[in-house]
């Protein structure tokens, strides 16, 4: 597991997968693409989960989605078939998103009064993270004297206009007010093959705008795996990062120094890990997973019986 | 023609008009994200046939007071992020708009100066065109700012360093005499 010299993009099976999955502690997995897609699960998928706890090794969860709160997910798990996930085991970019401006609005965890604001760009999952971490949102109630916008939070917001495109920038013409994105994902796939605009498109209008680049809390950046190091101490030589999307789980993987396995159920093909690997540019190589599998699935014969 | 029901998995469903092939986003006050899945839909459909065009790439339109609203690049910049594809850029700096211009009316560049306020537009466009140009001060930018690109080591911001400068064009009354 981990570590340094260059990912190969090896299949993963037979030996291999026990050689791999034997010694790990602990798997982190990206949700769409690689749990599910839409609202089906990956076939054996649950049963993967329900393998890994029988056989005593973590299971967490860290995703760039930022329209669910973590306890939607709950939900959308147990909907799917996928048995004792609790919301504490998952890790949504919204959910950091509300910790990382907890932590730079409210510090240590003072009281509210005087941290100022959050604009959030973003539904209702992303606007009760923030105000579940002690948080105002602008826009509700009438403000306090002394409560300020002190941050811009762009998530998902399939209700973007214009309009909050120039509130946010009236926001950031003080300097001392956050930029932060939830997610840099430029796109996300749909069921049909089709794709909607992701976090990443939004926050390049608002960065434009602003003159401003926003902090994104989520992968390849590693706050996300921050969070889950404090809540559940894990050691990365012992833990293997499971993700569908090369740019953001493979790449945040490596930041985060975990050995990675891509999933074909999502949006990367194998052809574009080949691709990277094959690749003069520096930056390619930590894009090229380590292993890769069809789907996650493939990995249920590396556990004990 | 209005989209169906109120979420994305909705509006990837609405019909899309076969006649499309290009995409061309301007200043629109009304963008919405409902619009920019409707950009994506057709980029994806058409591929390289489907052109993506922007008319320029203004990051912010000033108001008074130091104000400002945001400007058509920040549109183009969310279509070109969802499609992962870089708009070709019909306004300034690109020569087209020139070209259009001399095309119509037979300009002789050498005998032309062009007059504008911001260095990575209008300048840069009146450099590159090989025209004279003419940066008044009543507009973006300050004196400070050109300064710095003129002591620059690096080449490419010698490109927006006016030839001359006025505070306000109403300075030039004087050369023109009765």
């Amino acid at each position: 597991c981990g570590g340094g010299g260059m990912a190969s993009c090896r299949r993963l099976s037979g030996a291999g997968l026990r050689e791999v999955l034997g010694p790990a502690q602990g798997l982190l997995f990206d949700c769409d693409g690689v749990l599910w897609a839409g609202e089906r699960a990956v076939p054996g998928a649950p049963e993967l989960l329900e393998r890994l706890r029988r056989s005593g090794k973590a299971a967490l969860f860290v995703s760039n989605n930022s329209r669910r709160s973590v306890a939607e997910l709950e939900r959308r798990f147990s909907r799917l078939g996928f048995r004792g996930v609790r919301a504490e085991h998952v890790f949504s970019s919204a959910l950091c998103s509300a910790l990382f401006l907890r932590q730079r609005l409210l510090g240590g965890g003072g009281n509210g009064s005087g941290a100022g604001r959050v604009f959030v760009l973003g539904g209702e999952g992303l606007r009760g993270e923030v105000r579940d971490a002690g948080l105002r949102l602008a826009g509700e109630d009438e403000p306090a004297p002394g409560e300020p916008v002190r941050a811009v939070l762009v998530g998902y917001d399939d209700q973007f206009t214009f309009a909050k495109l120039a509130q946010a920038c009236g926001y950031l013409r003080d300097p001392q007010c956050l930029l932060v994105a939830t997610d840099p994902d430029p796109w996300h796939p749909l069921s049909d093959g089709q794709r909607t605009p992701g976090t990443g498109s939004l926050t390049a209008a608002v960065e434009t705008a602003s003159g401003r680049k926003a902090l994104v809390v989520g992968k390849p950046n590693t706050y996300m795996f921050d969070c889950i190091v404090e809540r559940f101490g894990v050691d990365p030589s012992r833990t293997l990062m499971v993700g569908d999307r090369l740019e953001t789980d493979i790449l945040f993987g490596k930041n985060c120094g975990l050995a990675t396995i891509l999933t074909l159920t999502g949006v990367s093909r194998l052809e574009e890990a080949q691709a990277y690997m094959a690749s003069d540019s520096p930056a390619a190589k930590d894009l090229v997973p380590n292993y890769y599998v069809d789907s996650i699935a493939d990995l249920i014969p590396g556990l004990d019986e | 023609a209005a989209l169906p029901g109120p979420a994305p998995a909705d509006w990837a469903q609405a019909p899309l008009d076969p006649a499309v092939r290009a995409v061309l986003v301007g200043f629109d006050e009304h963008f919405s994200y409902a619009k920019l899945c409707q950009a994506l839909r057709y980029l994806l459909r058409g591929g390289p046939d489907c052109l993506l065009v922007g008319t320029n790439r203004d990051h912010r339109l000033p108001l008074e007071g130091g104000a400002a609203i945001p400007g058509t690049g920040c549109l183009v910049k969310a279509v070109e992020t969802a499609a992962q594809r870089e708009a070709f850029i019909v306004g300034k700096p690109n020569r087209f708009m020139f070209d259009c211009v001399a095309s119509e009316f037979d300009l002789d560049p050498a005998r032309t100066i062009m007059v504008g306020d911001r260095l990575d537009t209008d300048i840069l466009m009146g450099n590159s065109c090989g025209l004279t140009t003419l940066l008044t001060l009543t507009g973006v930018t300050a004196l400070d700012e050109v300064r710095g690109h003129q002591d620059s080591d690096c080449p490419a911001r010698h490109s927006l360093v006016p030839d001359y400068y006025v505070d306000s064009i109403a300075d030039l009354l004087p050369a023109l005499g009765e």
